[in-house]
């Protein structure tokens, strides 16, 4: 309970009365000093009980339009303030906002004599994050204004906001949507050590009695034995390339927003089967997150944090720099041709091609092929491989698959294609559909490679246009005379 | 127009062929309080009492009632002095404490405006009697302020417990 000025004013009034009393030395002023004090006292006493009595007979509840929303969106809040009786005094609502979101902090007043009200306020979150809004703060003052307090009624309500995730993905081979979802993973190894019944084949000596499928002996009159597979965890590992050629494309669906999109969902598949995972981000300067593969599941959400809050990383290097791209067979080809030559310029320049490994070092020195390294020969543990990044260094992501490949790994590589990504609305579509084919032949080179497979992540809409148009084409042609 | 301690600016009403305070109970029983005032002012002191007495009903206009209370004290306590002052002469200033009772009275509640005439007779026996034992009016203020700084507190600790709000 607060009390106001008011209350003070009267206060100080009996204190002038006291005072006089003893000024003009007269009994009659403490008399009247008596009824103000006591008045006082009888009003609080009132403002007490009338408090207490609306905190039981007041209820309010408030409630979002939608517990989860993403950034930069809006939700409803509604407040439902309903009275047993009607109010004695007018009361103020005045709602509390958590930080990080963005609305107009006004109070709305439910007057005297009211038996409810509903009210709306427009929340905005420029934030992604878990939020709660707590009830909104009920002030009550008496009908003298001598008194105020608040009351505690209502509860929390929570709103989940989430960054914005692009909506229409594709991810597939050659435009076609991959259309198989993931299960229980597969060993590809048989024998009588598993649950799921793998295949029926006839029987050979070795084999035991109990292996024997007697309904299926029944049905070919030969004896035939049943194997089941085998089920593992698998342990996943996820290359994350951040740099900055992955912030290609618009606002809320560059490479990287769709790439991140693809490593939650293998994020969620983990911890759906308790798989091991572990995630390796990098950037332009090299590793920007280290979680070594664990079924922890508190890694995991870590794991999903650390994908959400990825940005593109800046590039400080200049780009001339990085657009000659070499392939390792260029500097074996000058030695010897080097090697042949007498002349004093061949000897000058035969030291620098005498280093062999120079282009392997370099290579090695890229961050996402450096991260991959790391990562496959701590371990002598197979690992799924899952390497999320853009068609920018074809060649060094060559070198990266094969590295993934160590241990009889396997490896899924999703690829943005730069084309699919690039502002505009994709001009020159012809230009556009040849350098999806150049793509496209790249990753099909990268999943004839064994234990490879690779698929193409991007706007399913935008990829249309770009198939549309090379069918398009290919009709032109072949009604062509 | 309602007298429970409502401002000078909303109870002032220019207009004087319509006189809405007259149609509520608070202003009738206000009303009664100034006429007995004014009465037991004229009984005791005359001329100047009735004077007195028209003053408070014009200051009844202006001022809240709790507000009139107190300059109606003050007013008696000028008009009569302390040395004279008989069982008589407290009648105005206990017919003054109406408007105590009016304040505290609403249109479902008769017992607070009750309670607060209690209170207040239960007050001003306690100070009497020290003033009366004591012969010293320094001693019954001090009481006085005693009982009402403990008296706030003691009600504001009950607030909190009850209402479970803050305690400011």
């Amino acid at each position: 309970m607060n009390v106001t000025s008011r209350f003070a004013v009267f206060v100080a009034l009996a204190g002038f009365a006291v005072c006089w009393s003893l000024i003009i030395e007269h009994a009659l002023p403490i008399v009247c000093a008596c009824g103000l004090v006591a008045w006082l006292l009888v009003q609080q006493y009132r403002f007490s009980s009338m408090a207490a009595s609306m905190q039981s007979h007041l209820a309010l509840s408030q409630s979002v339009s939608r517990s989860r929303a993403g950034t930069d969106e809006t939700t409803i809040v509604t407040y439902d303030v309903t009275a047993d009786d009607p109010l004695p005094v007018s009361c103020t609502f005045r709602p509390k906002y958590p930080a990080g979101s963005d609305a107009p902090a006004t109070s709305f007043e439910l007057s005297r004599g009211a038996t409810g009200c509903t009210e709306t306020r427009e929340i905005r979150w420029p934030v992604a994050g878990a939020f709660t809004i707590d009830p909104p703060t009920v002030s009550v003052t008496d009908t003298l204004g001598l008194f105020e307090t608040t009351l505690n009624i209502g509860d929390s309500v929570s709103v989940v906001v989430e960054p914005r995730t692009p909506r229409n993905i594709h991810v597939g081979e050659g435009g076609d949507p991959v259309t198989a979802g993931l299960g229980e993973h597969e060993t590809e190894q048989t024998g009588r050590g598993g649950l799921e019944p793998e295949e029926v084949r006839q029987y050979v000596p070795g084999d035991t009695i109990r292996s024997i499928d007697w309904k299926a002996t029944a049905r070919l009159n030969e004896p035939h034995v049943r194997e089941f597979e085998t089920e593992t965890d698998r342990r996943t590992v996820l290359f994350v390339d951040h740099r900055s050629s992955l912030r290609t494309g618009r606002d809320g669906e560059t490479k990287l927003d769709f790439l991140r999109q693809v490593g939650l969902a293998f994020v969620e598949h983990a911890r759906d089967h308790a798989d091991p995972l572990g995630c390796y981000t990098v950037g332009t300067d090299g590793l920007t997150g280290s979680f070594p593969p664990s079924a922890d599941p508190t890694q995991q959400v870590t794991i999903r944090h650390h994908l959400q809050s990825l940005e593109p990383t800046v590039d400080q290097t200049p780009s001339t720099a990085r657009s000659h791209q070499s392939t390792p067979g260029r500097p074996s080809q000058l030695r010897q041709r080097l090697q042949a030559d007498e002349s004093a310029f061949s000897a000058q320049l035969a030291p620098y091609f005498d280093r062999p490994n120079t282009y392997v070092s370099r290579i090695l020195d890229q961050p996402l092929v450096g991260a991959v390294r790391a990562a496959t020969t701590q371990s002598n543990e197979t690992l799924w491989s899952v390497i999320l990044t853009d068609d920018t260094n074809r060649t060094k992501l060559r070198e990266t698959v094969k590295l993934a490949r160590h241990n009889q790994g396997r490896v899924l590589v999703f690829l943005a294609p730069t084309v699919i990504y690039e502002p505009g609305e994709l001009r020159d579509l012809d230009e556009a559909y040849d350098r999806y084919m150049a793509f496209e032949q790249f990753r099909r080179s990268l999943a004839g490679m064994d234990r490879v497979t690779a698929f193409e992540v991007g706007p399913a809409d935008r990829l249309s246009a770009v198939l549309a148009r090379g069918t398009t084409q290919h009709r032109t042609t072949q009604e062509k005379p | 127009m309602s007298s429970s301690g409502e401002t000078s600016a909303t109870r002032f009403q220019p207009d004087l062929t319509r006189i809405p305070w007259t149609d509520e109970w608070h202003a009738r029983a206000d009303l009664v309080v100034l006429v007995i005032v004014t009465g037991l002012l004229g009984l005791i002191a005359g001329l100047g009492g009735v004077i007195v007495g028209l003053c408070i009903a014009a200051l009844w206009l202006v001022l809240p009632n709790i507000a009139v209370f107190v300059v109606g004290q003050l007013l008696v306590a000028a008009l009569v002095p302390a040395g004279s002052m008989s069982p008589l002469r407290w009648l105005p200033v206990v017919a003054l404490g109406g408007f105590l009772f009016t304040t505290t009275v609403s249109e479902t509640r008769l017992r607070d405006g009750i309670l607060t005439v209690l209170a207040w007779a239960s007050l001003v026996a306690v100070v009497g009697g020290v003033y009366v034992r004591t012969d010293s009016l320094w001693l019954a203020s001090g009481v006085l302020v005693v009982i009402g700084v403990a008296g706030f507190i003691s009600l504001s600790l009950l607030s909190a417990t009850r209402t479970e709000g803050t305690l400011r």
